[in-house]
């Protein structure tokens, strides 16, 4: 390639600092992606590392090379986990998938009456912990359940009852990916299919299924991925029933045996890296399928189809609030069975083990905590990534690195900051057990979402802004302030609720990392339950739905006037 | 050996013909037409006006992808040049390079004299509008054309002088509280004039502005931006694909293929005398004519042909194959004896009407005489040619071309390179 370039003899040759340029913009520039950067590793890259380490260590620090994992898989009663984790994970995600796309077919391909009613039912779950559905579902089948002779499988207690609760809570996930798939086909294919005369059968296998191929493998992927890793319901409803979730949870809380924990979380880490890397691939194959000329499909009536469509709706509709409502009524229930007179009773958490309502009040902290310093970084790093011109492979691992936590669980990464943080000789020891670390560990175990959510945003705006703000000469942070900013609040709103609701609703990764003054609404629902007190068990989880819900519809309105503001100069009114 | 051939090559298309193998010869990639270059090059030595741009075999690589091929380049004060090409030619990596939003390989850029190669885009005085127009959707037109000045924290009284004083000049009184979104595309692009204009660069560089533009729209504002740039006297640097444009607004072009300046020059220059078959082809349509033995044949423009209802002495018999309807013109396709390939002719749609040029009607054909003006300029051009070698045998080259062409300008001679004007 030099080789075609004439050497030219009358420009001086330009020296290395020269063409770094380091102005003070440039300046700005290289701190901002090395700041991002050093973050990224303290957070996220050094505390898997750690927990690698510590896989190779016996209790007592020294280094014993693979013996725990061979350890681990020459007992009968941890590999076990592995088989039973496959079966759920296979069985489970068959289910929602088949469930949650016929309801999406319903939303986006037929004219059902009251769809915003069902698209709104189908949500809840979202804003529950996962603990809820489990425990809703033993009120209803448990050993005094109201329906216990109704359960057509031997026990609720076991893979039937997580198969179950576990379709309730991640059954809005698949939903939201297969119904965007859905949405994004072009209407022009079904009208071609129609006019080349193919019947609607042909048509769903021929058009709509290679369609969406993409979504329900990427749904397929998250979807398998939520299932082996949540380890909330498992527990509550799990029963004999072992998992590779509950087994480092019961490692770690119960035997104390940190080595096996580590050994467990990188086997668990296994299939959610597979399902990761599928995504991956899925993500970069879709990308090309709608395009700006794509129309969008509308559905005509047609009375069988739409009959079939609100039937199959209303059911699904009635299983989600018949689980919500039994944990509402449960938890006003006196005493089950015995006393069936409603009260608040089980609310007053003051009165039991658990945390009490400081546990609620620290959940609404942490929750508002991970909200504003999730967002501010979310916005940060995905402007890094996207729009700082500078290091562009340094950026490029910025984003991998904000990319991965999906594929992390949150039990696993809440042990690795054990590993990292706890560690005497590490300065930052000081926020262990503080409210910093689950902040921390919560902005990255949901990093994931908001930076693609941010990175979607800024690759909306036109890249012309930033030329045109060096060719003004203001530097680029100005016009990220008065530009870029108020173009992307739509994007940073939805960030900000994303990681409230989700803050509130988790336990996996804080489950380990709470502290004596800093414990969570979520833990208090596992641990009331785990101590037999299921009602004010029931009584928890309801008050994180009823916050979350409230937090949403309030947040909801607040977006609006906001956005509302913004009007004239988005629209044009 | 290699390059003498090459140049041969260029200068050169062969076309077939009735009597054999015509060639058409373009002017030499390393000499301009003396006719036309003598009056602007005594112009530039006697003025002192600066350049402005001035680009020194600059290259431009994507990882193995040679996107601009030694391009040199000088523009001056006060001249509006377009970037004239297809799409991927170069011309919008070359204006991004000037701007310092993508970075040169290799070469020197000097803007205003000054050397700025390595200094990113905001240490070099430009301002720049996009096809898109990239406006500040959130900020107000007055916002937006004051966006820079705010930025060097100006008194507030002179942000407002000069702000309404640049949306006075860009015709947009009374919508200085408008956001973008409320604008027409034309107003919009109107006001990303305005915006790049409000810190007084020495250098404006225009990337496809008309290009999202409504016809109508887009040919009023382009005598607009002509006038204003007469106006206020700034270098001025436009990349566009459509040809019409470029000639129109241009004090010259620059026609990109390839990544390299194939040809530049005034836009008469560029199109009677295109210096090879694809400025020649890109810039209209052309015929290629053997006319008269022992004279070259030359491009013949299509409207350069008059067509007859009755024979004469210097009018070829033609038969119309086809008409095509333009509105004031029709394109007919002509067969003749005198040609192989069938012409093609631009006749006024109202002589059409009157003197029946139909399909399959017989008529008679006519060159302007401007052809056998070009032709003959050809021929003087190609014996002077002729006599080049005998000279440089003796001589060295500085020399000979000192006492062969005294005339002309000193810029033109001692460049090697066809692209230096």
């Amino acid at each position: 390639m030099s080789q075609q370039i004439s050497p030219n003899l009358q420009h001086q040759p330009v020296s290395r600092l020269n063409v770094l340029n380091l102005d003070k913009e440039n300046l700005i520039r290289r701190v901002w992606l090395l700041t991002l950067i050093s973050i990224l590793a303290c957070a996220l890259v050094l505390p898997l590392g750690a927990l690698f380490i510590h896989s190779l260590q016996d209790s007592d620090k020294n280094w014993v090379g693979f013996q725990n994992f061979v350890n681990y898989l020459t007992n009968p009663a941890l590999t076990h986990s592995i088989g039973n984790t496959l079966v759920l994970g296979a069985v489970a995600t068959v289910i929602i998938i088949s469930l949650a796309f016929t309801f999406a077919w319903c939303m986006t391909r037929t004219q059902v009456v009251g769809k915003s009613v069902f698209k709104g039912i189908a949500y809840i779950p979202l804003l529950t912990p996962s603990l809820l559905s489990a425990i809703s579902l033993i009120y209803w089948f448990g050993n005094q359940g109201v329906l216990k002779e109704w359960w057509p499988f031997e026990s609720i207690y076991g893979l039937s009852g997580i198969v179950f609760a576990i379709s309730f809570w991640a059954f809005p996930h698949a939903l939201i990916i297969l119904t965007t798939s859905l949405k994004q086909q072009d209407a022009r294919l079904y009208e071609a299919s129609e006019v080349l005369g193919a019947n609607p059968w042909r048509t769903f296998f021929t058009v709509t299924l290679p369609g969406c191929k993409y979504g329900l493998i990427s749904a397929t992927a998250v979807i398998f991925t939520l299932v082996v890793t949540d380890f909330g319901i498992a527990k509550v409803i799990g029963g004999q029933y072992n998992v590779l979730a509950t087994d480092i949870y019961k490692q770690v809380i119960g035997q104390q045996n940190f080595s096996m924990g580590a050994v467990v979380s990188i086997v668990l880490l296994v299939p959610a890296l597979i399902t990761f890397m599928v995504d991956q691939w899925v993500q970069r194959k879709q990308q090309s399928m709608f395009d700006s000329k794509s129309i969008v499909f509308k559905p005509q009536k047609d009375k069988l189809r739409d009959g079939f469509g609100f039937v199959y709706c209303s059911l699904i509709s009635m299983v989600m609030l018949a689980v919500i409502l039994m944990a509402g009524y449960s938890s006003l229930v006196t005493f089950w069975p015995y006393d069936l007179s409603l009260s608040l009773n089980n609310y007053q958490f003051d009165m039991m083990d658990g945390g009490g309502w400081g546990a609620f009040a620290n959940s609404l902290i942490m929750s508002a905590g991970t909200m504003v310093i999730g967002t501010a970084f979310i916005f940060l790093s995905a402007y890094g990534c996207q729009k700082i011109d500078a290091w562009p492979k340094l950026r490029k691992a910025i984003h991998m690195l904000s990319v991965i936590p999906s594929a992390v669980p949150g039990l696993v990464l809440g042990l690795s900051y054990i590993f990292f943080f706890n560690a005497p000789n590490n300065p930052l020891n000081s926020i262990y057990g503080t409210f910093l670390i689950l902040i921390i560990s919560s902005v990255i175990h949901f990093l994931t979402v908001g930076h693609l959510t941010m990175v979607t945003a800024f690759k909306q705006l036109p890249g012309e802004i930033e030329s045109v703000s060096e060719s003004l000469k203001v530097p680029f942070y100005v016009t990220m302030g008065r530009v870029t900013l108020p173009m992307t609040v739509p994007a940073i709103l939805e960030v900000g609720i994303y990681l409230f609701v989700n803050s509130m609703t988790t336990v996996s990764a804080v489950v380990f990392l709470y502290g004596v003054d800093t414990m969570l609404a979520s833990v208090a629902v596992l641990n009331m339950d785990d101590a037999g007190d299921t009602a004010p068990a029931a009584a928890m989880a309801m008050m994180i739905f009823i916050s979350a819900l409230a937090v949403k519809l309030l947040y909801s309105s607040f977006s609006y006037l906001l956005l509302k503001r913004t009007d004239k100069w988005r629209h044009g009114r | 050996m290699n390059t003498q051939l090459d140049d041969k090559m260029r200068g050169q298309a062969v076309i077939k013909s009735s009597s054999g193998c015509h060639t058409i010869n373009y002017p030499s990639a390393k000499h301009s037409y003396n006719t036309h270059t003598t009056f602007r090059d005594l112009m530039t030595n006697t003025t002192t006006q600066a350049n402005s741009v001035e680009l020194k075999s600059v290259h431009k690589y994507y990882d193995q992808f040679h996107a601009l091929k030694d391009i040199n380049l000088t523009i001056r004060e006060g001249e509006f040049v377009s970037f004239l090409g297809p799409s991927g030619c170069g011309k919008t990596t070359l204006l991004r390079t000037i701007a310092g939003l993508e970075n040169c390989t290799d070469g020197t850029i000097l803007l205003a004299g000054e050397e700025v190669s390595h200094k990113p885009a905001r240490q070099r005085d430009f301002g720049i509008v996009f096809q898109s127009y990239a406006l500040f959707p959130n900020l107000t037109v007055a916002e937006n054309v004051g966006y820079a000045l705010k930025s060097q924290k100006k008194p507030k009284q002179q942000i407002k002088a000069r702000v309404s004083e640049l949306i006075e000049l860009v015709g947009l009184n009374g919508m200085a509280e408008r956001f973008p979104a409320q604008l027409s595309g034309g107003q919009q692009q109107r006001v990303a004039l305005a915006r790049a204009l409000a810190p007084n660069p020495k250098l404006l560089l225009l990337d496809e502005p008309l290009s999202a533009l409504d016809a109508k729209v887009r040919h009023n504002l382009r005598a607009e931006l002509k006038a204003l740039q007469k106006k206020t006297g700034i270098t001025t640097i436009m990349v566009t694909h459509d040809q019409e444009e470029a000639l129109a607004i241009s004090d010259r072009i620059a026609v990109l293929n390839h990544g390299e300046i194939e040809q530049i020059g005034t836009p008469d220059e560029i199109y009677t005398h295109p210096s090879t078959d694809f400025v020649a082809e890109f810039v209209g349509t052309i015929n290629h004519l053997p006319l008269t033995k022992n004279k070259p044949a030359i491009v013949v423009r299509p409207e350069w042909i008059k067509l007859f209802n009755s024979p004469s002495e210097q009018r070829h018999q033609c038969i119309i194959l086809a008409t095509e309807y333009r509105g004031a013109t029709t394109r007919l396709t002509l067969e003749s004896e005198a040609t192989t390939e069938p012409l093609f002719a631009d006749i006024a749609t109202a002589d059409c009407k009157l003197n029946h040029f139909h399909t399959g009607n017989i008529a008679w054909f006519e060159l302007h005489p401007l052809v056998y003006q070009l032709q003959e300029e050809e021929s003087q051009y190609n014996e002077q040619r002729a006599t080049e070698p005998l000279i440089k045998q003796t001589q060295s080259r500085n020399s000979a071309d000192k006492s062969t062409n005294k005339s002309t300008n000193k810029s033109t001679n001692k460049s090697t390179n066809k692209n230096t004007v």
